[in-house]
């Protein structure tokens, strides 16, 4: 047995059998390896149980009990302090003025780093706590033997009014930050915590301080454990410091998000999700790997189908402590890979997630188109339903555990056919894939998922399932409920599941109504193309349909996200200058799925998409620089100008930007009341730049064909009157009258409805000009 | 050397602008010239601080070895405050009064002392030291008077303490309740743990918390007869590093089947988590087969080896912790008392459980016409418990011959339905005069009448074990017959009503 030393003078010390005489103080130079720092105020009596319980450690090395008395109003408070320093060499008193708890901390650390420098690490035990006998050298030898980790917080075992709390999950920064303070003060802090200068807010007095003192911790890339048999009891009675803090805890909280606003971002919360909690179990149909990540481009944990399944059946036991996964993916890797080659699988495991959530299974389809991308979901009774069969599955675990827990294989085996039992939608994403992409799927996701669930059924740990062995109740919420966590505290549902990498370069997503060959959407892309030149990230978000033509470089986006919903491109229940907008609290602004589809912008240009300015507001207080592209001031059929110049004005507080097609509209907005500093004119440029040996081919083409007969007229573009074609169909009206050599082509369609003059395809074919 | 025999190393907290020092000795402030005779008297026992100025916020004083300090707060321990010259007196009163405002505790009283008066210095020293050795002699006698208080209190607190355990006895009030079963595994074919681990030592950290534990069974799969080796049990509470109880048992004397160590009293206390080891001693070539539960997937809570502190199983023990108010007897059948445990029987009852040869013979039995013909009553052996599978529709009722001994007061059993899907079942137990009354008071047409005892219908749901009893209004007579009674809560489907009467017990007087 390794010898331990009573930290207690030799006439007090009561030493079972086999430990070793304590050696007194005096009897060896004092160089301990650990303080434990007492704060005193007003508990002047039961300090005594604090420090008694301090003297009573068993261990190998010495320890400095740090007494400070913060001030205390109570003679008793000194005059216990000095005797117990007068009785023990180890024990120093300490008195200062009342400065709060924090700053009494922050003295005993001080005091204690600036004596001993031999001090590995501190124990801040409050005056009315208690920890027992082995309690610091377990600890210690804990601390010490997980290089890795920077502070050793306990399960909270109260007494006085009792209760026992498991804090027994792996340690999660998602967790400390968005559901509770997880590490007591009464914690083991490593010397390497407070070499870096990290103390205590001494401006916080109402609590909570030590929740603070974590997140500082956290901002310095420290980390802390949890070690399940602590020994620390803490004193709980009716009214203490905490039940008061929890009475402010608004306030307090307010200042610790304002004070840690970068922890508190989403990239940062969405990257700790994704190590800690990931969203996604993607099983590897064929091998069985299982990856584990919210973000699959991201650096992910990979483990085997029987890693997994032991985690699977801890987590029914011992959820809190516990977890797999929310959501499960049956997939090939190639398809993955497919899918992040063409943009969309972001945006594909978003709308999954969402799916499995209302749905028992979401089959998943890849289907080739060349010219365009689209996302298309698929419900029973549809004609085309299960037509083919799926690359790919998911569920979320709880449908996957009602499986396993029904032994009957005739329900979840009906996926095998056309009609399945499970109430099962079926997304399908058409793009350029590869033929190869495709094909290479010798192996089933339907077999990979019932195989899966068979090896689950047959687990030896089912018989034991469901029973908790952790005598202390769980207080953390569910970790396979973790990915809430992140809902919750982005406002977010779902939060597109897309982290940021080291060095990321700032994210600009392009919003649009629909994407066809537009000149807003030309203009967006060419925008995009220059900002990618230049180093910037680039995503486009297409939110009134679900589907976008190819009509921009693969590599002008990163990503092609669509918001497929019935989202009504105009509307809304409030006014501004004849026009109908939506704010935040309108239903139909679907304010928490759009932060989820925007996550992790750092830009937004708004190109003409009016109502989603509703939720813009909210993104720019989360520090998304907000930007408005206008294209057009049109005119309704009575001649008054409207729609998007209006929409921008109604909004204009949100935009850090306007920008214009011309320096006509520049003008217009400052008329109207921008700031010149927020408006700037985007230059037209070609939306298609010739090289110039295509220039030069071409003039010698036509120096080759010579002057034709005719003139060869082309129209490309919209045949409505926001292109002015009624002064084309003039002009061509006259030329057809006076039988002018011009031949006019059109190409293009009528995109906007123009009912009062009727269809323009029509009028033209009426003068023989074919579209 | 004068008051340095009295002195008491003390340590005092001294702020400066530059670094805090730390001295531990308590301090002699002083204005003034400081003679030779007074620098000899004070020696080495006291740190002699001059005042150099009082500030609003701080003191700045100058020790021996010419470093000035900011003194903040008083320090903890001031010996004496000194004007070596009338001209410091002002200076010196001025730095009391400072002082005074930012401590609790009083000071020594500012006192002028001619410098070359070695005599006065050390009286005045003498007799500030008197004045805290009184204070202090006043804070021990207060302490002495609340230890004898919390003395008293402890007595009576034990007194009656001592009245209600006696009275639990009597009246089996609280038996034993199961707090948590880990049942063998069915297909148990895992390898005698302690064989495979280091000095045959193995440890299980068990599920449920300290406080209220009075016994844990650990089920024997095949015992070892003829060894002549001790098994030693221990039972720690892990937090304090505690040793809770300890047992010694013959190998030799260990049979197949639930073994239970009970405890000398019920644990009492703050809630720790407990941990059970396990070891041979002596001649380890026949070691008896402790059983394992299903597969553990929880790492913490699966066998280790004591001395590597890792698994060596992928399984649990199979265990049983009972839980009870502290004093309470644990049966004695089947079970083995703590080392050097103290008998606490009270006069003239004893707790004992059924006998297994009347567990054997029990019989399912058919009382009414309504009867099912379903056959549910079955002795388990290897667990020492009787299944008494309820039907859909109806009752199922088991008769133990003999099971109620002659001067049985009280008879108590445990009580599980042993599969999760399982639906909620109730149960009963019943003693009648004649077969007769059985359906009677099952059916609660009828009250017992003296001689008779019936539990009432306790609901049990799946996995959640619970506990009944039945009371005689006076000690039977003679030996009688004991009914146990099953149903469905919601009748029509006893799928997985898996029924069992565990640790079937009497108390039984003379």
């Amino acid at each position: 047995m390794r010898a331990r030393k009573l930290n207690k003078p030799a006439n007090e010390a009561k030493l079972t059998s086999g430990e070793a005489l304590p050696i007194a103080a005096d009897q060896h130079s004092f160089a301990p390896g650990l303080a434990i720092v007492i704060p005193v105020y007003k508990h002047s009596v039961l300090m005594t149980e604090a420090v008694e319980s301090a003297l009573a450690q068993l261990a190998t090395f010495d320890i400095a009990i740090v007494i400070v008395d913060d001030g205390c109003p109570f003679p008793e408070t000194e005059s216990i302090g000095t005797t117990y320093a007068t009785a023990h060499d180890n024990v120093f008193y300490l008195r200062k003025s009342n400065g709060g708890l924090s700053s009494a901390r922050n003295y005993g650390i001080d005091f204690a780093c600036d004596l001993f420098p031999s001090i590995e690490a501190i124990y801040f035990l409050d005056a009315d706590n208690r920890i027992t006998p082995p309690a610091m050298q377990d600890v210690f030898d804990f601390l010490k033997s997980r290089p890795e980790i920077d502070w050793v917080y306990p399960n909270i075992d109260k007494f006085g009014i009792g209760w026992n709390g498991s804090y027994q999950a792996p340690y999660s920064r998602l967790l400390h930050l968005t559901f509770d303070n997880i590490c007591e003060a009464g914690s083991m802090v490593s010397r390497r915590v407070f070499d870096a200068c990290i103390r205590f807010d001494e401006t916080m007095k109402a609590g909570f301080e030590d929740w603070e003192f974590w997140l500082q911790c956290i901002s310095h890339g420290f980390i802390g454990a949890n070690y399940p048999f602590f020994g620390f009891d803490y004193r709980q009675r009716a009214e203490s410091m905490l039940r008061d803090s929890h009475r402010t805890k608004a306030a307090i909280m307010a200042y610790i998000r304002e004070k840690h606003k970068k922890l508190f971002m989403p990239d940062t919360l969405a990257q700790w999700e994704h190590e800690e909690s990931p969203r996604f179990a993607a099983i590897a149909t064929g091998t069985y790997a299982v990856s584990l990540f919210s973000d699959p481009l991201a650096a992910h944990a990979k483990i085997d189908l029987e890693t997994f399944i032991d985690r699977y059946w801890a987590s029914l036991a011992e959820p809190d402590a516990h977890g797999i996964p929310p959501f499960m993916l049956w997939i090939a890797p190639a398809h993955l890979e497919a899918m992040r080659k063409i943009g969309v699988l972001h945006n594909l495991l978003w709308h999954a997630e969402r799916l499995s959530e209302k749905h028992h299974l979401v089959a998943i389809r890849l289907e080739h188109d060349p010219g365009r991308i689209e996302l298309k979901l698929i419900e029973a009774g549809a004609p085309d339903y299960m037509a083919k069969k799926p690359l790919a599955w998911m569920c979320s675990a709880d449908i996957f555990k009602a499986c396993v827990d029904d032994i009957s294989d005739e329900w979840i085996g009906s996926i095998r056919g056309k009609r399945p039992s499970p109430d099962t939608v079926e997304l399908v994403i058409r793009g350029p894939f590869k033929a190869f992409d495709l094909d290479r799927t010798v192996l089933s996701a339907t077999n990979g998922l019932l195989s899966t669930l068979g090896v689950f059924r047959d687990s030896a740990y089912r018989r034991i399932a469901n029973t908790r062995w952790t005598w202390r109740g769980g207080y953390s919420p569910p970790v396979k409920k973790h990915y809430r966590l992140l809902r919750e505290a982005l406002g977010a549902s779902p939060v597109l599941p897309r982290v940021a990498t080291a060095g990321q370069a700032p994210r600009i997503g392009f919003l649009l109504p629909i994407a066809s060959f537009g000149g807003v959407e030309k203009v967006a892309y060419a925008m995009a193309r220059v900002l990618v030149r230049l180093g910037y990230e680039t995503h486009l978000y297409v939110l009134g349909k679900s589907s976008c033509e190819m009509v921009f470089e693969p590599g002008d986006f990163t990503s092609v996200n669509f918001l497929m919903d019935d989202y009504p491109l105009w509307g809304g229940a409030h006014h501004f200058a004849g026009h109908d907008l939506m704010m935040a609290q309108d239903e139909g602004a679907r304010v928490e799925r759009l932060l989820g589809l925007f996550a992790g912008l750092d830009v937004v240009v708004n190109c003409q998409v009016a109502p989603v300015n509703a939720v813009l507001g909210e993104l720019r207080r989360r520090g998304v620089k907000i930007l408005d592209h206008v294209h057009v001031l049109d005119r309704t059929r009575s001649g008054r100008s409207a729609w998007h110049p209006y929409i921008a004005l109604a909004y204009e507080h949100i935009y850090d930007l306007i920008l214009t097609c011309s320096e006509q509209m520049v003008d217009w907005f400052h008329g109207m009341g921008v700031p010149s500093a927020k408006l700037m004119h985007i230059r037209n440029a070609p939306s298609y730049e010739m090289r110039e040996s295509e220039v030069r081919t071409v003039l010698r083409q036509r120096q080759r064909r010579g002057m034709p007969e005719r003139l060869k007229t082309l129209f490309i573009g919209r045949l409505d009157s926001q292109k002015g074609i009624e002064r084309l169909y003039a002009a061509a009206v006259i030329i057809k009258r006076r039988k002018l050599p011009i031949d006019i082509r059109l190409i293009g369609g009528e995109v906007l409805n123009d009912q009062a003059r009727g269809s323009w395809t029509e009028r033209f074919a009426e003068i023989d000009i074919k579209l | 050397m004068i008051g340095a025999a009295a002195a008491r190393t003390q340590d005092i907290h001294i702020l400066d602008n530059a670094r805090r020092s730390y001295v531990r000795k308590p301090a002699i402030l002083f204005s003034g010239r400081l003679s030779d005779n007074v620098k000899a008297l004070a020696g080495d026992a006291y740190e002699l601080l001059k005042i150099k100025r009082v500030a609003e916020d701080h003191l700045l004083v100058r020790d021996e070895a010419g470093q000035e300090k900011r003194l903040g707060e008083a320090p903890p321990q001031i010996a004496a405050i000194i004007a070596f010259d009338q001209t410091d007196q002002e200076l010196v009163d001025r730095a009391s009064d400072g002082l005074r405002k930012r401590r609790n505790n009083p000071l020594p009283a500012p006192m002028l002392i001619d410098a070359d008066d070695a005599a006065g210095f050390a009286a005045l020293v003498m007799s500030n030291a008197n004045q805290l050795a009184k204070k202090s002699a006043e804070m021990t006698t207060s302490l002495f008077r609340q230890l004898a208080e919390a003395r008293q209190a402890n007595e009576e607190l034990q007194n009656r303490f001592a009245a209600l355990e006696a009275f639990i006895d009597r009246h089996g009030l609280q038996p034993f309740e199961l707090a948590f079963i880990n049942p063998p595994a069915e297909d148990d074919t895992e390898p005698n743990v302690l064989a495979t681990a280091s000095n045959a030592r193995i440890s299980q950290i068990l599920p449920v918390a300290s406080s209220g534990v009075s016994g844990v069974a650990l089920h024997v799969a095949k015992p070892a007869p003829r060894s002549e080796a001790i098994l030693q049990a221990s039972l720690a509470s892990v937090e304090d590093g505690r040793v809770i109880e300890s047992w010694s048992i013959p190998v030799a004397e260990i049979e197949a089947g639930w073994m239970t160590l009970s405890l000398k009293s019920t644990i009492a206390g703050l809630r720790r988590t407990l941990k059970l080891v396990v070891s041979v001693d002596g001649q380890r070539a026949d070691l008896p087969t402790l059983s394992l539960g299903n597969a553990q997937p929880l790492a913490l809570f699966r066998l280790q080896d004591a001395e590597l502190r890792q698994s060596v199983s992928s399984s649990s023990l199979a265990l049983q912790v009972y839980v009870g108010l502290p004093g309470v007897v644990p049966p004695n059948r089947g079970s083995f008392s703590a080392r050097a445990a103290q008998d606490n029987d009270a006069p003239g009852l004893r707790e004992m459980s059924l006998p297994q040869d009347a567990l054997t013979q029990t019989q399912q039995v058919h009382l009414d016409d309504d009867s099912s013909g379903f056959d549910g009553v079955t002795y388990l052996e290897g667990e020492h418990t009787l299944s008494c599978h309820p039907p859909a529709f109806g009752t199922t009722i088991a008769r133990i011959a003999g099971g109620c001994p002659a001067g049985t007061l009280r008879l108590s059993a445990n009580l599980l339905v042993a599969h999760e899907k399982a639906r909620d079942v109730e149960f009963a137990l019943v003693v009648g005069r004649e077969e007769g009354r059985i359906i009677d008071l099952l059916s609660g047409t009828s009250e017992p009448a003296p001689g008779e005892g019936f539990s009432g219908w306790i609901r049990v749901p799946a996995k959640q074990p619970r506990f009944a009893s039945l009371y005689l209004d006076a000690p039977a007579r003679e030996a009688g017959d004991l009914y146990l009674a099953t149903r469905m809560v919601d009748p029509g489907n006893q799928d997985f009503a898996w029924a069992r009467f565990m640790n079937l017990h009497a108390l039984v007087q003379g």
